[in-house]
């Protein structure tokens, strides 16, 4: 006989560095995790991402392997899914002075638990098949930093991410402030406020009428972006064209309930841009990286490992044309995961 | 090999359409006995997580009883995409009524094949002819990893099969029902299981595939050369269970054991298994055994607590009503306790509705009790669940309590205009009751005195001089109500003695309260009355006294005249003494009557012969000697009593 391994109910304890992912169905809440790994990668910087424990790991290596060598979306999420990785910065050699040697510098690691629901568990009613709405509440208590993702796309088509923040915002509220615990009367969170799909055409065009673009001296693509201090500025912008017309009551709702020193806004794209391999910088007439597919077989790569193989297709199909981009997915989590582990917020700019 | 068994199936599909920019909902379901919320509940409960490589398979269960039913769950690509570009993943998923899958019994491959023919939607529900499982192609399935998996799994902890990626779909399902057929068929009343499940989220799916074992469970590993010891007691015995007899037997035994069971009742099965010569648990009609015990059902509610399945807990809760309410045997109460207690039945459970948790409550607290709620069964549930939200005191409420202090104590649990409304339906005798005896609770005795006083200063309540002069006007209760302060007793005891009598004491009732047996407590009574009869009160509780010692009469004489003070020399003369003589024409100013007081020229009485009325009225310095020395007295006379 062989010892069973023991059940480890240890690890199931959260850190303090929880974040959760928020958004309504199709914000691309996967999508932006999974894109996480490979932001990283690009980026070249001393972070990394690291699974703390299989399942999280096996996430990493899926998410990154459908997004980078199938260029596939991540399928639709089933249930809550927990997370937890580290955020690891490498220690860089010591540079040598003539006065003394200096010593190298720490490394950092930050913990992250995050949380993925799918979009429906944020629905405002509690109808339907909300039994883990509970544990939604409950996660989102526990976690100290929020990235909320605001779909400008769905907004401007459906026109209801008001309706995937408030019912769950004021049940939220109703838990953490009800017994006075925080002095102030507002949530503790650090929040994330992502602006996504920058990619999309009508998103972009809004940014460059507002003259929100800048260009990034540092990216060797030249890829536009827009300032976190504009990001703001842009999502004001964007609710404005809601198709249900109350998209500008999402901001009033989080300031209402989120300390404003606590809020920063982010304008991210997980897949990024498309770059032509031969011109290898951003075209201005050729950005497009997410293109429809009338008909043919599933996936941008037909390869023979794919775990979906080949099959019949159907209806509107999407393809990511090339190789994904991300844009200021990594920023946000640096950030929350610097703000987490200062606990005060007194933690640098994030590096990279 | 038997015959195959009829079952007939409600369906769902689970999907959207495509282009949808929405969650995955329910697309179509027959038209049965479950709805669109119903199905959708059931689906997203087991979901085994985010797909990644389908098709996949995962059998369930929901609902007790008569409503208990297995699930089987298909999980496919669609082809299409949504509008955000995802693969959709489509969801078969069938359910049939578990008395029906008993019958055979049947396996998740022989049911998962049944319906595999069917496309949906389809018109109604399904009727197939299943085939029942076959112990002995069953056991050719099984190897180590099956043994040790069904083992673990009594540990009521989840087992996750790891290095099984590659293996295909049908040899996982084979796998996974050679595990279920190595346990008694009943517990797939409560088994989920799945051909692969995502570890990152938090499923409830108890057996599954996994490329890594999730938080909190055992690890199998697929194919494993040795079966996997546990140092668990109820592990290492089902193993030794298992070993005795082949596979072949065990499994057709393990197949008519078809009594719902719960992962809860795991210690059971290896005795189960181990009584070879037991009796085959016969199925009645409906699908159950006719010996439905308590105990079962009151597990089955906590099973559907646990996972929140409210609506199969009002299935578990009729039955336990129908199960009736009678007084148990004490080992019955002890075992209905310890599971109670243990599994948490009294909790708050948030999210339920205030209707389903007092029914909880009460068919709880009626195992837990009985038919009538004692102070030992109060704090037995005190004790388990701490301060009681106010549901749970309603639901105590409303059993007969066995004493009013039942009652009073649950009162204590409620504020405000709650309590007073309930309290106004206690009669002041029942009042009075809920004080005396043992145990003495302080706050009951508040909660009664406040309430007592109150109706007494209203005047309200002519029953509460008898009810407590039929407690000794509850000194004794008070005293040890409030042991280490003698000046809160004689507060609290005045102000019951107005509550009975009013503000003064006239002399026939200074006398029933002095007339009350004397006990250690007496003196503050005592003292208490006298206080509220005034300045005769000594003399005449000596008298009483004198009157109840059985004393001839030249002795009643003779202790009269000891403590008679001599005549005191005459007073000073006063100016203004003598002008008031003069004015009245000799006589000293009356002293105004006192309300209450109907014969106050008799308070003053002389106790003993000689004294002439005329020389009774003594200076005060005399008075005041007296009376302490009356006081003192009386309390030796106690202390001798007491003796």
């Amino acid at each position: 006989m062989t010892p069973a391994v023991q059940p480890d109910p240890g690890q199931s304890e959260r850190s303090d560095h929880s974040i959760a992912i928020w958004g309504a169905p199709g914000s691309g809440k996967t999508t932006f995790l999974a894109a996480l790994n490979i932001a990283l990668i690009l980026k070249k910087g001393p972070w990394r991402v690291i699974g703390a424990d299989g399942p999280s790991t096996d996430f990493l290596i899926e998410m990154t392997t459908a997004l980078s060598q199938y260029q596939r979306f991540p399928p639709a999420t089933g249930a809550l899914g927990h997370y937890r990785w580290f955020l690891s910065r490498r220690s860089e050699p010591p540079r040598r002075s003539w006065r003394r040697r200096r010593k190298p510098p720490r490394a950092w690691k930050i913990g992250l638990d995050v949380l993925d629901a799918p979009g429906g568990f944020f629905r405002a009613e509690r109808t339907g098949y909300g039994t883990d709405r509970e544990e939604l509440i409950d996660n989102l208590a526990a976690s100290r930093g929020i990235v909320f993702l605001f779909d400008p796309i769905r907004e401007s088509k459906d026109g209801d991410a008001f309706a995937y923040l408030h019912g769950v915002l004021a049940e939220l509220a109703g838990r953490m402030l009800a017994d006075d615990e925080f002095g102030d009367g507002m949530l503790p969170h650090y929040l994330a406020v992502c602006v996504t799909k920058f990619d999309e055409l009508r998103v972009l065009e809004t940014a460059e009428k507002l003259s929100l673009l800048t260009p990034d001296p540092d990216d060797p693509y030249r890829f536009p972006r827009v300032d976190d201090a504009d990001a703001e500025e842009l999502f004001e912008a964007l609710s404005a064209v809601s198709a249900g017309g109350n998209a500008d009551m999402v901001l009033p709702a989080l300031k209402q309930f989120f300390r404003p020193e606590r809020i920063k806004f982010f304008v991210t794209s997980s897949i990024g841009f498309y770059l032509d391999p031969l011109r290898g910088v951003f075209d201005p007439d050729d950005f497009q990286n997410l293109v429809p597919e009338a008909t043919g077989t599933a996936g941008g790569a037909q390869n023979p490992h794919d775990p979906h193989g080949p099959r019949a297709v159907s209806g509107n199909r999407f393809r990511i044309r090339g190789q994904a981009h991300p844009i200021n997915v990594m920023e946000p989590m640096l950030w929350l995961g610097q703000r987490l582990s200062s606990g005060d917020g007194d933690a640098g700019k994030a590096g990279g | 090999m038997s015959a195959p068994v009829r079952v007939t199936a409600e369906w769902a599909l689970w999907g959207k359409p495509p282009d949808a920019r929405h969650d995955y909902t329910i697309l179509e379901c027959s038209a049965g006995r479950l709805g669109r919320d119903e199905f959708g509940q059931i689906i997203t409960r087991f979901a085994p997580g985010t797909p990644m490589e389908l098709p996949q398979v995962t059998a369930s269960w929901f609902g007790t009883g008569e409503n208990a039913h297995l699930g089987l769950a298909v999980q496919e690509w669609s082809g299409q995409q949504d509008g955000m570009g995802r693969d959709i993943a489509i969801t078969r998923y069938f359910c049939v009524p578990y008395a029906q899958a008993a019958r055979g019994p049947v396996s998740y491959e022989a049911l998962g094949a049944a319906f595999d023919g069917y496309r949906l939607p389809a018109n109604g529900p399904l009727t197939v002819e299943v085939p029942p499982l076959d112990p002995h192609v069953i056991a050719g399935r099984v190897d180590h990893a099956a043994v040790s998996a069904a083992a673990l799994l009594l540990t009521d902890a989840p087992v996750c099969v790891v290095r099984g990626e590659e293996v295909p779909l049908l040899e996982r399902l084979r796998f996974l029902d050679a595990v279920a057929a190595l346990l008694p068929y009943g517990l797939r009343a409560r088994l989920t299981a799945s051909t692969w499940t995502d570890s990152s989220v938090r499923h409830r799916i108890k057996l599954s595939f996994a490329k890594h074992a999730k938080d909190g469970a055992y690890t199998v590993v697929w194919g494993a050369p040795e079966i996997t010891a546990h140092r668990h007691d109820v592990v290492g015995r089902y193993l030794a269970a298992l070993g005795e007899g082949s596979y072949e037997e065990i499994v057709g035994r393990l197949a008519r054991m078809t009594r719902p069971l719960s992962f809860k009742q795991a210690e059971e099965i290896p005795g189960l298994l181990g009584a070879s010569a037991g009796p085959t648990v016969m199925m009645s009609p409906w699908g159950f055994s006719s010996e439905f015990k308590v105990i079962d059902l009151l597990n089955a509610c906590a099973d559907c607590l646990e996972d929140r399945e409210y609506e199969g807990l009002d299935g578990v809760l009729d039955q336990l009503r129908r199960a009736g309410t009678r007084r148990f045997t004490d080992e019955e109460q002890c075992e209905h306790r310890a599971l109670i207690r243990n599994r948490g039945l009294l909790a708050e459970w948030p999210g339920m509705s205030p209707g389903l948790r007092r029914s909880l409550y009460e068919l709880v607290l009626a195992a837990g009790c009985g038919p009538e709620l004692t102070l030992d069964g109060l704090e037995w549930i005190i004790e388990g669940t701490g301060p009681p939200i106010s549901d749970l005191v309603d639901a105590m409420l409303n059993i007969p309590p066995s004493t009013p202090a039942v009652t009073l104590k649950l009162l204590s649990y409620l504020n405000g205009e709650r309590r007073a409304g309930r309290l106004q339906a206690l009669g002041s005798a029942d009042l009075v009751k809920a004080v005396a005896g043992e145990p003495v609770d302080p706050e009951i005795v508040e909660i009664a005195h406040g309430e007592l006083v109150q109706r007494g200063s209203n005047g309200e309540d002519p029953e509460i001089a008898g009810a407590l002069r039929g407690h000794g006007y509850l000194a004794a209760e008070v005293a040890r109500a409030y042991p280490h302060d003698g000046d809160l007793r004689l507060r609290r005891l005045v102000q019951l003695l107005i509550a009975a009598y009013g503000p003064a004491l006239g002399r026939k009732q200074f006398e029933e309260v002095v007339a009350c047996p004397l006990g250690p407590h007496s003196a503050a009574l005592i003292v208490a009355a006298a206080s509220l009869y005034g300045p005769g009160a000594p003399s005449l509780l000596f008298s009483e006294l004198l009157g109840r010692a059985g004393l001839s009469d030249a002795t009643r004489r003779e202790a009269a005249q000891r403590v008679t003070p001599p005549p005191a020399p005459p007073a000073p003369r006063r100016p203004f003494a003598d002008a008031v003589r003069r004015w009245t024409g000799g006589r000293e100013s009356p002293r105004p009557e006192r309300p209450g007081h109907p014969d106050p020229p008799e308070r003053s009485r002389p106790i003993g012969p000689g004294n002439p009325r005329k020389e009774r009225m003594l200076p005060l310095p005399a008075m005041v000697g007296l009376s302490v020395v009356a006081l003192v007295l009386v309390v030796v006379v106690v202390r001798f009593f007491l003796w």
